[in-house]
């Protein structure tokens, strides 16, 4: 597992697929990410088998975060996923992608961390050299998220996305290893 | 078969092969493509059947040139290159645009912006796009030329996402709409 702060990366178990089925199927979670129909939990099992075929570092995360309960006890609840695609071995590059499904988590800078983690998984384990993203230029929470972990934006897919009846703009962000190990002013 | 002025695209027939194989393997033809290896007729024989399964709005288009009259009053043609849409988004209604030059001796004579502007209007009148769109390396400013007078803006910079000589360079997405055009 991967640890950080608040928040740790674990392997997709099977017990997980219920819950992502939920939040997949939730229009707020959807408005963000790449799906816009419903989703099944037969669709969700078909994705899990396929998943499992890719090569290690393209699977699927889950992301965990730790709470303490009144006796001191540290558990761990489901939040979110997620996990690079995409991967370019001589380029040394890869995209990523994240979803905080618990809107429960939204707004506390899970997303931000969890995104932070990821990036030094990226650069410091799988050797990486580029990482980057799009994102809907209607998703302000993300687009900020990615913002404080590092981003820069680099480029505007002008109406390259059709959503709730018209062609919205996908922003394309990415991180570059010298600037994740020597961070500007 | 899609015309131009000086130009049209139809499309790659077998004895076409041996022509590209050739291109693609001149350095100066594959700087500014995504192939970086020697490449065999048997692997471009398999590209070719490949690229028949794809859906026939992404096959691959050569481009020939008008080269004046045969005796008997035909026209003669010349190919020269060939270009594509590549992974068509219907939902979306966005393409991406691919094309090589691969006939040196007609490089820098327009040929290139022609083709594009043919495709485009293709794009758009035909098929129907929103949207299309490229990546070219920065280290090719030839077809950054071609693409901007054709009509493309460039929509963004994708840092350090290309290994070549040695170094890491940046690859520019370009775009045009339907509303541009």
């Amino acid at each position: 597992m991967i640890f950080g702060e608040r928040i740790r990366f674990r392997g997709v178990e099977q017990a997980d697929l219920e819950t992502f089925v939920r939040w997949l199927n939730d229009p707020d979670v959807r408005r963000g990410i790449g799906l816009y129909l419903p989703f099944s939990s037969t669709d969700e099992q078909e994705w899990f088998e396929k998943m499992r075929q890719l090569p290690p570092n393209e699977r699927v995360m889950a992301i965990e975060s730790v709470e303490q309960d009144p006796h001191g006890q540290e558990t761990w609840h489901l939040i979110g996923t997620c996990g690079f695609f995409n991967f370019d071995s001589r380029n040394a590059s890869a995209e990523f992608g994240i979803m905080i499904g618990e809107k429960a988590y939204w707004d506390r800078g899970y997303g931000t961390e969890a995104v932070r983690l990821l990036v030094k998984h990226g650069f410091n384990t799988l050797n990486l050299n580029r990482i980057h993203l799009r994102v809907f230029e209607t998703n302000p929470r993300a687009t900020r998220a990615y913002e404080k972990a590092g981003f820069t934006h680099e480029g505007c897919q002008r109406q390259a996305e059709f959503r709730e009846g018209k062609y919205i703009d996908v922003l394309v962000m990415s991180i570059l290893r010298s600037e994740f190990l020597e961070p500007g002013p | 078969m899609i015309y131009g002025e000086r130009i049209r695209l139809r499309a790659v027939e077998k004895p076409d092969l041996p022509h590209f194989v050739e291109w693609l393997n001149d350095p100066e033809v594959y700087d500014g493509l995504l192939i970086h290896n020697p490449l065999s007729l048997t692997e471009e024989e398999g590209w070719y059947e490949r690229m028949l399964m794809r859906p026939a709005q992404q096959h691959v288009m050569a481009i020939d040139v008008k080269q004046g009259l045969a005796d008997q009053g035909e026209t003669v043609w010349r190919m020269i290159g060939s270009l594509a849409f590549d992974d068509i988004d219907w939902r979306n209604r966005a393409a991406e645009l691919g094309i090589m030059i691969g006939d040196k001796s007609f490089w820098n004579q327009g040929y290139g912006t022609e083709a594009v502007r043919l495709l485009v209007d293709h794009g758009f009148n035909t098929l129907k796009l929103h949207r299309i769109f490229l990546h070219v390396f920065e280290t090719n400013p030839r077809a950054i030329r071609a693409y901007k007078k054709a009509g493309f803006i460039e929509e963004g910079r994708e840092r350090q996402a290309e290994f070549r000589g040695g170094r890491y360079i940046d690859v520019l997405r370009m775009s045009i709409l339907r509303s541009d055009s």
